[in-house]
């Protein structure tokens, strides 16, 4: 069983080239494909354009299979008010299961007024809050690590487990705040080798980026870095679904 | 089909590197006929005596297997131009940087007497790429605008957040290349379909796998004779001095 974490609808030419808007269908088929029972997706759209249309879009195609799916809300902070509006929106009328922010492609700082609020609706609401993390100058991992410790009841996913240089500062921060989990997507296998050995094993999810590029090759890419770099058949286990479960049950 | 590693790190396993005898092992279980090899980190960043010494022990112990590129710290000044022409006169083919480890920017004008030696001696220098902020693309590109005559490496193809740049930089420098270990098959792929004579098949291992790198360039890479380029023809062009 497979719980992918971080996935993307592709619904415009925001982070690559665009053929055509994806339906509950084609997605189902893709679950099939990769072996997945859920994915836990977030609009590009959102991150770009009418956050309100993209959110609503998503909620759109994904409403007749719920339980396959489980909706991230974006809205970029630096629209204030109207942004926290529309993550509360999202939350009541659409049902949605987390927010998904992404300083680099939409500005904003861990440090806005606009994040502070944010952050208390996630815990008003109960959701994870899934960050893009490992890209300076504004996602750096440990700017989203100072996140998690200013605001202990929320719960936050470092998106890249520190991406390319970082998964040191990830570890460490994961094991030293009791609210983050490290999403492993987009690490070497050597990092995934050690993310896994010195991580608390109870914080790691598993995550394609799948829907941040136009073919699938993105989610056997992420897929297989943790099949090369784990081992541990029952750390796999919790790394696919276990964990996943868990964090959404706790967000419930 | 012929095929050759353009990075590969030896050295002490705690320091980012692998013992010889794991790599050649790698090697062959592969079919990969040569690798290029240079020295850890620690190496890279202080010892670089030591390091240039592991990488020519193990290229003269096999010589059909490895290609070494030496490492010197820029920081060292004059000590470092003299080690690097020792090294070269010694049988070593190529320059390795690792700015991050090393701590420079890769415009940085303190390089200019390490790329004059490279420019006198064809040899091609690679760059460790994708870590802001000492190690991007277009801070590459900068010497490779200046050194026309050398072959600058990209390593990584500026990684997972610099690719961009990477493609960039490779567009507007003909002396630009893109090494593809640790990126993904998709941008491998694009790589590819922009400049195929320009991308070099790297594993970077051991930071990952050998035959996970090579399944995604075959991926990525369907047409034989393309796939051949980016596997060994490419890189025996700019090893042998040419664009």
């Amino acid at each position: 069983m497979i719980i992918d974490t971080h996935t993307h609808l592709l619904d415009g030419d925001w982070l690559c080239d665009f053929h055509e808007m994806p339906t509950a269908d084609s997605l189902l088929a893709a679950q099939e494909r990769f072996g997945v029972s859920q994915m836990w997706m977030s609009s590009t759209g959102a991150l770009a354009d009418d956050f309100t249309r993209y959110n609503r879009l998503l909620y759109d195609i994904t409403r007749h299979a719920a339980d396959r799916f489980v909706n991230f809300a974006s809205a970029s902070l630096y629209y204030g008010d109207r942004a926290i509006d529309e993550l509360k929106r999202c939350m009541e009328e659409y049902g949605f299961g987390g927010i998904k922010v992404h300083y680099w492609m939409q500005g904003s700082t861990v440090h806005s007024a606009a994040t502070a609020k944010m952050m208390e609706l996630s815990i008003r609401y109960n959701v994870p809050v899934l960050f893009h993390d490992g890209t300076p100058p504004t996602s750096e991992t440990l700017q989203i690590a100072y996140l998690a410790k200013c605001y202990p009841e929320a719960k936050v996913i470092l998106g890249h487990s520190g991406m390319f240089d970082t998964f040191c500062s990830a570890i460490d921060a994961c094991n030293l705040y009791d609210n983050i989990y490290l999403c492993i997507s987009a690490s070497p296998i050597a990092d995934v080798n050690e993310i896994c050995k010195n991580a608390r094993e109870d914080r790691l999810l598993f995550g394609s980026d799948y829907g941040a590029g136009p073919t699938e090759d993105v989610f056997w890419d992420r897929f297989d870095a943790i099949e090369y770099g784990c081992s541990d058949p029952a750390l796999k286990e919790m790394i696919f679904y276990k964990n996943a479960q868990a964090l959404i049950n706790k967000s419930q | 089909m012929k095929i050759i590693d353009a990075h590969c790190v030896i050295g002490d396993p705690g320091r980012g590197g692998a013992a010889p005898g794991v790599l050649l092992e790698n090697m062959r279980r592969n079919n990969v006929a040569k690798a290029i090899i240079v020295a850890d980190d620690a190496c890279a960043a202080v010892d670089n005596e030591e390091g240039n010494r592991t990488v020519l022990n193990a290229v003269e112990k096999h010589q059909s297997e490895f290609i070494g590129f030496a490492t010197v710290n820029p920081w060292y000044g004059k000590k470092a131009a003299e080690m690097l022409r020792t090294y070269v006169s010694r049988g070593l083919c190529g320059l390795y940087f690792k700015s991050t480890v090393q701590g420079f920017m890769p415009d940085d004008k303190m390089l200019f007497p390490l790329l004059d030696i490279c420019e006198e001696h064809s040899l091609p220098v690679y760059f460790h790429t994708g870590t802001p902020v000492n190690a991007l693309p277009f801070s590459v590109m900068a010497q490779a605008q200046r050194y026309k005559k050398v072959n600058f490496i990209l390593g990584h193809m500026g990684a997972n957040d610099y690719v961009g740049d990477a493609y960039a930089a490779a567009a507007a420098c003909d002396n630009i290349y893109l090494e593809t270990s640790l990126n993904l098959t998709l941008l491998i792929r694009g790589a590819v379909q922009k400049r195929s004579e320009r991308v070099l098949f790297g594993s970077g291992s051991p930071r990952s796998c050998l035959e996970f790198e090579l399944k995604k360039v075959r991926e990525a890479v369907p047409q034989q004779a393309t796939l051949n380029m980016v596997l060994f023809g490419n890189i025996e062009r700019i090893l042998g001095g040419q664009k």
